[in-house]
């Protein structure tokens, strides 16, 4: 990657990964194999992980799985997904709005290659959040709770576990790739449901493979715990606990099978090639890799959507990538027939002022902003919720983060009202008090 | 002489009676009667007091932030000296290993990142700053107040940190301030009133007015920051004219003239006149949306004067009758030395906030303000109490029950901890290894270029702006040609196009990428100077301004000093010395460093990629490499016991049990010589190693 722009988006993501990579809690831990595609809480009535007593989900999943696209520093809609070509100038710049196979659908000129499946993909352009900020709106749009200082919620990936335990013995059961947040962890929930963090797609999971072999490698862990045994037996305490299963989850990882799923450099070329060269094109073809080999929530982050300034170069820039690996991943998916079990979705954290500021850029706007789902039952070809003529006001089909969370719990098949509580003995729902828009579903 | 007499029974009037000055250890004996009232009040029985082996592996960690060397914990544990504790503890709290391990509590704190805004060396000033005052002990109350009114620019005055941290969000900037130095959390009511406390937007506000007009953008001298305001204006004028290429040019010449301009971004100003309104969507009854905001301090006396707002509100916050500061730190203190406050969260104080142990919290506020806020002096004292002293708690300590301290809470290492561990088993003196010079000299140009972009001749400026003006339009005219082929051939999957497309776009971008500074070297030309790098002699080192004869400079690493770290990696600095945060994937990061993003945002979690890193990383060949500390100790040995004692010292501060002998005897006639690499490996993937007992 050459190009300095995206070098410097690749650098944006990187630092995020970085930011949450530290708090990488991967859940990894002996469940009992769950039964495929029909993951209805019905037939996992007699699964050791899900506890309490599940409540009866709201309704028959649609998806199984979600691949959760995530436009990290807040991605204008106006140059995206909601275009305003009535609006002269002021608004659009100079970004035009294009057709799409969907009839009266329009998008914005950067997405010709998306264009032609506006078939597959619902746009949601009534978003709304009341979080101005990066870190609060991000962890706002993952959680669906505001950042508090005494608590923190967990990611949808760690619910879909908490709520229906893994489908794979030993990869865990989410992963974020290239970015993370600290909303889409494991929150107040138990470290092995949190996401493993990948980097860079191309490195897989980094020192998975020991430097002797497994012999030998047993021998060295068989003395590590008769050295540490004395401490063991003196302290009796939960994170001296979590330190010993985590060795054993990584031991299990390293010797998984499965473990291949995270090599993209099996791929064929061609395919690589269709996803685009770029962190995000391969996060994705990486994450479609993990959704085959039942990893059920994969997030991938596209960062450098904080246009303050030229706007427009960088949107173009983002753009070719976001179109190149969005319209690769729709069609890979349908080839495979996992496009009507899976549900991308793709959101950040506010939108940006309508109005180009004096430095050919754009601020942060949380008032409306868009996002989209598609796959995983979503009716295609339409958009919901709308703005008004300068995109200054969701005038129809609100959706705060809560609902837009609320609405991808409900493809899921989780129970909205399910209570799991915190530690601190606090009640929470997965998607706190939102309401599910399910008229979108087909 | 009974504790009754030397404190009067009612904490208040040791508080008042701030006469004479009471000794650390007079304190310590204090601590511990109020604990053991605790105890008695709560049934608790305190664990027994620690061995000398946990208690010198423990001081290290939690002192200076680093296991003992081999030759350290030996020292210790030999020696017969009754008080040979107190006197260690004094030893650690004067060293260079307190500065590091102290400032990377602080940078957590205060997000201190080496990258700030335009370059590094802005962040390193700040953090040099920060480590000048551990060195030199400065009191904390002085040490926060140079910093909410700092000014100037970086090069002169470190401190400036503190805003150029939170540049262009005066807001979040006064959220930080009251969250860390006022245990008090306003962030909320940044938007809206505070959903559970009391504070209403309006008070917020009426805060953040104190110091809304600190300006980072520029410290030019005035002549030229007028100038630059009508630049702007002509530019912003021309920018909206109807036709496309004006625009573009003029976007091109503010872009570029903001790049000339950088070097003068490293400092704090005020900028005159610029008061804070409520917001334009503000909804409450109070006031009216877009009023003027008047300043107010939250809670305590207030602070009418207009003038000098900044420093008068710094000495509000800093005052002695302003508890709440005083409280705060005192616990802050506390949970660091025993690994849970008094008082939690330490950050979200409210009026009923009530401590486990109140007479306790009451007395250490009481003795930290009595102390002129010596922080040296409170530790000093908390080391030395039978309550730091007994054996860590050996079940759960839960977070939301009250603990009253029978023993320090067990706690991970830090990943500083771990990481400056690790140092310790490589590289010889790991606490002198320090970098400060190295970012010096580039500051020190910086500071002459912006002398210079002062002294210029606004004409100038404008003059080259306009040249290289025309040439960024030309590069970004090419660049969007470029992108438009670009998506056309990846429409029609043209691969050969895309690839001749991509080649244009990328060469565009780099050149546009360069081009701010090929500007401000052709004016730096014009005004007589030398390009970026010729100044790096005639260094004056940064926070050294005064002639303090007292004060503790950092240490001066020449040429012979640093000979003796040849050969071992320039990755083995402590994590006080590398930039900070340190980059993604580096196993501080892994162990759970704070991004240093969010105030105190490091994890001591177990993560299945630290079970990986230590297993499988490439750090363990570099510790069992020959030459490391450990391993010369190992090869220095001179029969197997001696070999287990070096490994057993290095990684735990102690000698081997006879079981453990047996088990390394065990695996060296099984294995042979690999047998030794075995036992390295194996207790350094341990709980022991990496917990602080």
């Amino acid at each position: 990657m050459n190009d300095s722009f995206l070098r410097n988006t690749d650098e944006l993501s990187r630092r995020r990964f970085m930011n949450y990579a530290s708090k990488s809690l991967l859940g990894v831990s002996i469940i009992p194999s769950m039964l495929p595609l029909a993951g209805h809480a019905a037939e996992k009535k007699g699964s050791p992980v899900v506890t309490p007593p599940p409540a009866a989900p709201s309704r028959k999943p649609t998806a199984r799985n979600i691949i959760y696209l995530y436009m990290s520093g807040g991605m204008t809609h106006v140059d995206t997904f909601d275009p305003k070509p009535a609006a002269g100038e002021a608004v659009s710049g100079p970004v035009k709005a294009i057709n799409t196979k969907a009839d009266g659908v329009q998008i914005s000129e950067y997405f010709p290659l998306l264009a032609k499946q506006m078939d597959k993909v619902c746009l949601v352009r009534g978003l709304t959040t009341t979080q101005g900020a990066h870190e609060q709106g991000n962890y706002f749009m993952h959680s669906s709770y505001t950042m508090r200082g005494t608590i923190q919620h967990p990611g949808i990936g760690a619910w879909l576990q908490r709520m229906e335990g893994k489908t794979n013995r030993t990869l865990p059961g989410s992963v974020c790739i290239g970015g993370g947040a600290v909303g889409g962890g494991a929150g107040f929930m138990e470290s092995k449901y949190a996401p493993l963090y990948v980097g860079s797609p191309n490195d897989g999971v980094p020192n998975s493979k020991a430097h002797v072999g497994k012999n030998e490698f047993d021998d060295r862990l068989m003395l590590a715990s008769k050295f540490d045994q004395a401490f063991h037996s003196k302290y009796d305490a939960k994170q001296v606990r979590a330190y010993t299963d985590m060795y054993e989850d990584a031991v299990r990882l390293m010797r998984s099978e499965d473990l291949k799923a995270f090599n993209i450099g099996m791929e064929d070329a061609k395919v690589r090639e269709e996803y685009g060269q770029n962190g995000f094109g391969q996060g994705c073809l990486l994450a479609r890799r993990l959704i085959e080999n039942d990893v059920r929530h994969v997030e991938v982050t596209l960062g450098g959507w904080d246009t303050h300034t030229n706007n427009f170069t960088a949107v173009q820039n983002m753009a070719a990538n976001l179109d190149l690996g969005i319209s690769a991943l729709l069609n890979d998916l349908e080839r495979r027939g996992m496009l009507e079990e899976t549900m991308i979705v793709l959101t950040t954290e506010f939108g940006r002022t309508p109005y180009v500021n004096d430095n050919d850029g754009r601020d942060h706007f949380p008032k409306a902003f868009s996002g989209f789902i598609a796959g995983g039952g979503v009716k295609g070809g339409q958009a919901y919720g709308k703005t008004n003529e300068h995109a200054t006001e969701v005038v129809e089909g609100k959706m705060t983060p809560p609902d837009f969370n609320a609405t991808i719990a409900y493809g899921l098949g989780l129970p909205l009202d399910q209570i799991i509580y915190s530690p601190s003995k606090r009640p929470f729902t997965v998607a706190d008090k939102g309401a599910p828009v399910t008229q979108i579903f087909g | 002489m009974s504790l009754r007499l030397l404190f009067p029974v009612t904490i208040v009037a040791i508080v008042a009676s701030a006469t004479s000055a009471v000794r650390a250890d007079q304190i310590s004996e204090r601590i511990d009667s109020l604990i053991e009232e605790g105890y008695k009040a709560h049934k608790v029985t305190p664990n027994a007091p620690s061995t000398d082996e946990t208690f010198v592996r423990r001081a290290y960690l939690d002192i200076i932030g680093r296991i003992p060397s081999m030759e350290e914990a030996r020292t210790f544990l030999d020696s017969t000296d009754a008080g040979k504790r107190a006197k260690l503890i004094d030893q650690l709290i004067d060293s260079e290993g307190y500065v590091s391990h102290w400032y990377n509590w602080f940078a957590d704190i205060l997000r201190v990142q080496s990258n700030m805004g335009n370059n590094n060396e802005g962040g390193q000033a700040y953090a040099a700053w920060i480590k000048d005052a551990l060195r030199n002990n400065k009191p904390y109350d002085q040490f926060v107040r140079e910093l909410v009114t700092a000014e100037g620019y970086v090069w002169d005055n470190g401190a400036v940190g503190y805003y150029l941290r939170d540049a262009g969000m005066p807001l979040d900037n006064m959220s930080n301030t009251t969250q860390i130095f006022l245990g008090t959390r306003l962030a909320c009511a940044q938007c809206h009133n505070h959903p559970f406390d009391k504070w209403t937007q309006k008070d917020y506000y009426e805060m953040a007015a104190y110091t809304f007009n600190v300006s980072t953008q520029t410290v030019a001298s005035k002549g030229l920051e007028k100038d630059m305001k009508d630049v702007q204006q002509d530019l912003d004028k021309m920018a909206k004219s109807r036709s496309q290429s004006k625009t573009r040019v003029a976007a091109s010449m503010k872009r570029i003239v903001d790049g000339i301009l950088e070097p003068l971004k490293n400092g704090v100003g005020e900028q005159e006149g610029k008061g804070l309104t409520l917001p334009m969507d503000y909804k409450y009854d109070d006031a009216k949306a877009g009023e003027a905001v008047e300043m107010h301090t939250i809670f305590g006396k207030q602070v009418s004067s207009k003038k000098e707002a900044r420093t008068e509100y710094a000495k509000w916050m800093t005052a002695v009758d302003n508890e709440r500061f005083t409280l705060v730190m005192a616990n802050r203190l506390w949970k660091r030395v025993m690994g849970r406050g008094l008082v939690e969260p330490l950050d979200d104080w409210k009026e009923d906030t009530v401590a486990s142990n109140p007479q306790l919290m009451k007395f250490l506020a009481g003795q930290f303000s009595n102390s002129r806020y010596d922080i040296k002096k409170m530790l000093r004292a908390m080391y030395n109490t039978k309550t730091y002293q007994r054996q860590s708690t050996t079940s759960d300590v839960p977070e939301d029950k009250p603990y009253y301290f029978p023993g320090p809470v067990l706690r991970r290492m830090t990943a500083e901890q771990v990481w400056d561990s690790i140092c310790t088993l490589v590289i010889p003196n790991p606490d002198m290894r320090l970098r400060g010079a190295a970012y010096k000299g580039a500051l020190e140009s910086l500071k002459k270029e912006a002398e210079m972009i002062e002294k210029a001749n606004s004409t100038d400026i404008i003059n080259v702006a306009k040249k290289y003006a025309e040439e960024d339009y030309q590069l970004d005219l090419k660049a969007q040609v470029a992108r438009d082929n670009l998506t056309k051939a990846r429409v029609a999957t043209d691969a050969k196009a895309i690839q001749a497309a991509q080649k244009a776009l990328n060469e565009a971008n780099d050149g546009r990428d360069g081009i701010a500074d090929k500007a401000r070297a052709e004016l730096l030309a014009m005004t007589g100077g030398k390009s970026k790098g010729a100044f790096v002699s005639a260094i004056r080192t940064p926070g050294m301004m005064t002639d303090d004869k007292d004060k503790k400079p950092e240490p001066v690493m020449d040429t012979q000093t640093a000979s003796q770290w040849n050969g071992y990696g320039d990755e083995f600095y402590r994590a006080s010395e590398l930039p900070s945060p340190a980059p993604g994937g580096h196993f501080l990061r892994e162990f759970g460093q704070s991004n240093r993003e969010i105030i105190e945002n490091a994890v001591q979690e177990a993560t299945v990629s630290q079970a990986l890193d230590l297993m499988n990383g490439p750090l363990f060949e570099k510790i069992s490499n020959e030459k490391t500390q450990m391993m010369t100790r190992f090869y220095g040995a001179s029969n197997d016991e001696g070999r287990t004692n070096a490994i057993f010292f290095s990684l735990y501060g102690r000698k081997a049990t006879d079981l453990e002998k047996a088990i390394v005897a065990e695996t060296v006639q099984a294995k042979g010589k690999d047998g030794w690499k075995h036992v390295i490996w194996a207790l350094l993937n341990t709980r022991e190693f990496v917990f602080v007992q």
